[in-house]
């Protein structure tokens, strides 16, 4: 699908909002944008629908309260949570995310232990991994960034400019500290966390396997999706005019979807 | 409490020597009661022809769900898209971004049935207790 936020379609379309409209659309996008943990599938997919419904509503006149109630944060989280779950990306995501981030961890101790360590081991006579503080802590920042991230787009719900200055300079911010962590010779936590061999190796085993399972369901999905995509763009779908309201749209539809004139069998096309 | 009986002007109706106001439409206070019925009204306008999320809730409202908002209409239609009663197809909106329209599967016919028989013994049982027959 690409990066939603860059599309010219995306720019395009989020012109035609207006009013109350699109004061509420910029504030749910920088929220569901910096808050959110699903994935950038699940944020794309969101956006798409509560624009859509936006610009329908706005089209007939609805006022804003009856399509998001009265809360707006809210309804951003009920959709991106709903979103989620159609594409059972909250279990798929986290079933990807740690053993992900188990792997890295155990590349960077493997590294550690191997090349940059003082005492540097050898297989030979190896009996347990060490994964020091610095690694631990790195993760842990990468961890407190989402954590802080979530509580950012809460606090500045209704300020977009600053919710998206503060999530850029946040972000700056956690990448510096954690790089300066990972320096070798500056061991901030003095902790140090040694894995037996094989139980090492099993978790590395058992973290491939789940990681593998995750991508090949990530991209099934994103296989039927361009699938399903191409298919309406390839289509050249014959049109008809509305009788009613005698607007052009794709002849397939079973009414009208600008006046909701339901065609009968009768009426040619 | 209030319920709804569509097409009737408000009343009052006495039910256990209290007075029982009958009105037009569906109000939130009554979630629990909407929570058993919303998928299954979901699923029989979705029946009628394929669809969209907006248009469904144009429907609810115009038949008197006047409270409902687009936050509580998608989970419904996630919970029914994964029950495969409902299966999606992104297709083209006429104000620009890609649209999502539902339609209705041969299993989600089945529930529908189910839940239409279900309906109405549950609404045959209700009123035998509500409105016993002196």
């Amino acid at each position: 699908m690409g990066y939603y936020y860059k599309k010219e379609e995306y720019l395009e379309v989020k012109k035609q909002l207006e009013g109350e409209y699109a004061v509420a659309y910029k504030k749910a996008a920088a929220y569901i944008h910096a808050s959110n943990l699903y994935g950038l599938e699940n944020e794309e997919s969101c956006l798409l629908q509560i624009m859509d419904d936006f610009l329908t509503a706005q089209k007939e006149g609805k006022p804003l309260y009856k399509i998001i109630g009265p809360d707006l944060r809210r309804f951003c989280d009920k959709m991106m949570k709903a979103e989620s779950e159609r594409l059972a990306f909250g279990l798929v995501y986290w079933l990807h995310t740690i053993p992900v981030a188990y792997l890295l961890i155990s590349v960077m101790a493997v590294l550690e232990t191997f090349l940059f360590s003082k005492e540097k081991a050898s297989w030979d006579t190896l009996q347990f991994i060490k994964i020091n503080g610095n690694i631990i802590l790195f993760f842990g920042i990468i961890f407190l960034f989402y954590v802080v991230k979530k509580l950012l787009a809460v606090a500045f719900f209704h300020y977009t400019k600053i919710l998206n200055m503060v999530s850029i300079a946040v972000f700056a911010l956690t990448m510096g500290i954690a790089s300066i962590a990972l320096e070798t010779g500056k061991n901030l936590i003095p902790v140090t966390i040694s894995v037996p061999v094989s139980l090492f190796l099993i978790l590395n085993i058992v973290s491939i396997i789940a990681a593998g399972v995750s991508i090949y369901y990530n991209s099934k999905h994103k296989i039927r999706y361009k699938v399903v995509h191409k298919e309406e763009e390839l289509d050249e779908i014959e049109k008809r005019t509305c009788p009613v309201c005698k607007k052009l749209h794709d002849c397939d539809y079973p009414a009208c979807p600008y006046c909701r004139h339901k065609y009968t069998d009768e009426e040619p096309y | 409490m209030q319920y709804t009986v569509a097409g009737a002007e408000p009343t009052v109706q006495k039910y256990q020597n209290k007075d029982l106001i009958v009105t037009k439409g569906v109000t939130m206070e009554d979630s629990q009661l909407l929570k058993g019925i919303l998928e299954g009204c979901v699923l029989a306008i979705i029946a009628k022809g394929e669809t969209y999320g907006y248009d469904i809730l144009s429907v609810l409202e115009r038949h008197g769900f006047k409270e409902l908002q687009e936050g509580t209409l998608y989970p419904v239609l996630v919970r029914l898209e994964k029950k495969k009663d409902i299966q999606c197809r992104i297709g083209s909106s006429p104000y620009g971004p890609k649209r999502k329209y539902y339609s209705i599967t041969p299993g989600g016919e089945e529930h529908l049935k189910q839940f239409l028989t279900s309906y109405e013994n549950l609404i045959d049982i209700t009123n035998s207790i509500l409105y016993p027959a002196n």
